[in-house]
């Protein structure tokens, strides 16, 4: 098949989904709405998650630490402080830029395990500060009340639809730009980059302000969206979890694929509740395998592995 | 005086979890994430064996500490030996495979802690203080096992043979050792150590399946902080680590427990990388 019938077909699918996604409050089940939205939020999320680890090879196992930042601090400033949703949500985005900020200086000393380890960490300080201060952030049930975004689901939807496709155009564009082709240079080989004469200090640290101040408006949009903050919908290691996962099954280092990741999980998340409690197991042992043996999955890190 | 034995009954536990830990990062430069799962695994196993088959407490634990380390060689050869050059993608992969543990063992046995049934009952007096015999037992282990791995590593062929591959994988290679079977003997080890670990750690805190990423990141903070591939210097750290912990709950309050430890990864990571004894990463 010619390279130009492939783009012809690539772009008529593109086409077809766009236009699924755009009509679907028509012809969806009022159930799957709510579904659709919170895919599209994961989607974000792992798309964010994408570019900082599938890009630059800094993988976080802390991701949650970004999205826990954007819906507490964007959920708090709209209940006491009764900041509009637009600022609080804005507002949020900056803590979680500073979490990036946070996570990434230090991960200029730090080398690719003993970084992940500090992610991991993260979020469950985070946690214990959640607790420490319960008066202030509800502990370990949250807290309601949270001005919602919109009443009407659909409203809700095309929101988050929007949302979801602004962020993949613009990580797309970054990700094919020359800051991209950096990111994956420096996961590949960053003394090689630096050798170059490039500043790998501020491409990395760029990464992370685009990964974190995304993943914090993740946050807060949930929070508005769910009306509440839950640290187990925004702190919890299983939202870090998750978002790692659908962004391997999607496959990594791809921003698209994520997308497709996230649909996945949350979609067939919700169609597999008779599985019950092994739904995550399943999708550990997905991802796992995905791992070993899916060239797709994992075609960016096969490539490091290929290394003299 | 409490603190400084129960601290030191607790930091012998952390000690052995950490050797097991360092272990196969310092032979062969891999983190096993799904460590803290294996601990907890250990532990498990020993309740179900007991719960379910009615097995006394000493023949579940032997049983125990010998199917983790089966585990830990089956997770070896198969998920990391393919793929082991590629550290991130190991890191992944046994991420997610702590994941499963814990997924599993959530819904097998319920989110809920369990008490593991000790090896000894009873209490002794000393100096005034009331001992449970299974904590002395623990720490008596935890210091044998310690003592004969270091008896194994340094006076034994194979023993030397691991050391070797930990330091130069290719001047080992050239003296005709076989990286596969030293690693394969890591792993067994680690396995075993964890199980060990487990056990005790389930007698003294109970047992949860989200125990597992906490253990870890113990095991993980000890290590840095004493430096990789320094066996003694993750000894010290895990004491050190232990007592700060120790006195952080009896002081403060047992809602920090866990606490310490990350912070002092989180300040060791971010200022002194390389621990107190390390040598230079792989």
């Amino acid at each position: 098949m010619a390279e130009k019938e492939k783009h012809t077909i690539l772009f008529i699918f593109i086409l077809a989904l766009g236009a699924l996604l755009l009509l679907a409050p028509l012809f969806v089940p009022r159930f799957l709405i709510s579904v659709l939205i919170i895919a599209n939020v994961f989607a974000i999320l792992a798309m964010s998650w994408d570019i900082l680890s599938g890009f630059t090879g800094q993988l976080s196992f802390g991701h949650s630490f970004f999205v826990g930042l954007g819906g507490y601090i964007s959920g708090m400033l709209n209940i006491y402080l009764h900041f509009p949703i637009w600022l609080s949500m804005a507002m949020g985005a900056v803590a979680a830029l500073c979490g990036g900020l946070i996570m990434g200086i230090p991960a200029l000393r730090l080398r690719g395990p003993y970084f992940s380890v500090v992610t991991l960490v993260l979020p469950i300080i985070t946690f214990r500060l959640v607790m420490v201060y319960s008066k202030y952030t509800g502990g370990e049930l949250g807290i309601g009340g949270v001005e919602a975004l919109s009443f009407s689901q659909t409203a809700n939807y095309y929101y988050s639809l929007i949302f979801m496709i602004l962020t993949a155009v613009l990580l797309l564009v970054i990700a094919k730009s020359r800051w991209g082709l950096i990111f994956q240079a420096i996961r590949e080989d960053e003394d090689a980059v630096m050798e170059t004469g490039k500043n790998t200090s501020k491409f990395k640290i760029l990464s992370f302000c685009f990964s974190s101040s995304l993943s914090g408006l993740g946050g807060a949009f949930l929070v508005h969206y769910l009306m509440g903050i839950s640290p187990g919908a925004i702190l919890d290691l299983s939202v870090t979890i998750e978002i790692v996962i659908a962004a391997i099954v999607g496959g990594m280092g791809t921003i698209w694929g994520p997308i497709a990741g996230a649909y996945f999980l949350i979609i067939s998340r919700e169609y597999l509740r008779p599985l019950g409690e092994w739904r995550m197991f399943t999708f550990a042992v997905l991802a796992l395998v995905l791992m070993l043996y899916s060239p797709q999955g994992i075609s960016s890190l096969r490539l490091k592995s290929k290394k003299p | 005086m409490i603190i400084f034995t129960t601290g030191l009954l607790i930091s012998s536990l952390y000690a052995l979890s950490a050797i097991g830990f360092t272990l196969i990062f310092g032979v062969m430069g891999v983190l096993n994430l799904s460590y803290g799962s294996l601990m907890i695994l250990g532990g498990y196993f020993i309740i179900l064996f007991m719960n379910y088959l009615a097995w006394n407490v000493y023949l579940s634990f032997v049983v125990s500490v010998f199917l983790v380390s089966l585990v830990s060689l089956g997770i070896y050869k198969t998920i990391v030996k393919p793929i082991q050059k590629d550290h991130i993608a190991t890191m992944m992969v046994t991420f997610l495979l702590a994941i499963a543990i814990e997924q599993l063992l959530t819904i097998f046995f319920t989110p809920e802690a369990r008490m593991v049934a000790p090896l000894i009952t009873g209490d002794v007096q000393i100096a005034g203080i009331r001992l449970p015999w299974n904590r002395l037992l623990a720490a008596f282990i935890a210091w044998l096992t310690i003592g004969l791995l270091w008896l194994f590593v340094n006076r034994t062929k194979l023993g030397k043979a691991l050391l070797a591959t930990s330091m130069d994988l290719k001047g080992a290679d050239l003296v005709g050792i076989d990286s596969d079977v030293i690693y394969i003997i890591t792993w067994v080890i680690s396995g075993a150590l964890a199980a060990i670990a487990g056990f005790f750690l389930g007698t003294y805190l109970s047992l949860s399946p989200e125990l597992g990423f906490s253990q870890l990141t113990i095991a993980f903070a000890s290590v840095v902080l004493g430096g990789l591939g320094s066996i003694p210097g993750s000894l010290i750290a895990a004491h050190l680590i232990g007592f700060l912990e120790t006195i952080t709950v009896f002081v403060l309050s047992p809602a920090y427990r866990g606490l310490p430890a990350l912070i002092v990864l989180v300040l060791i990571l971010y200022y002194k990388p390389e621990g107190i004894w390390g040598r230079a990463t792989h």
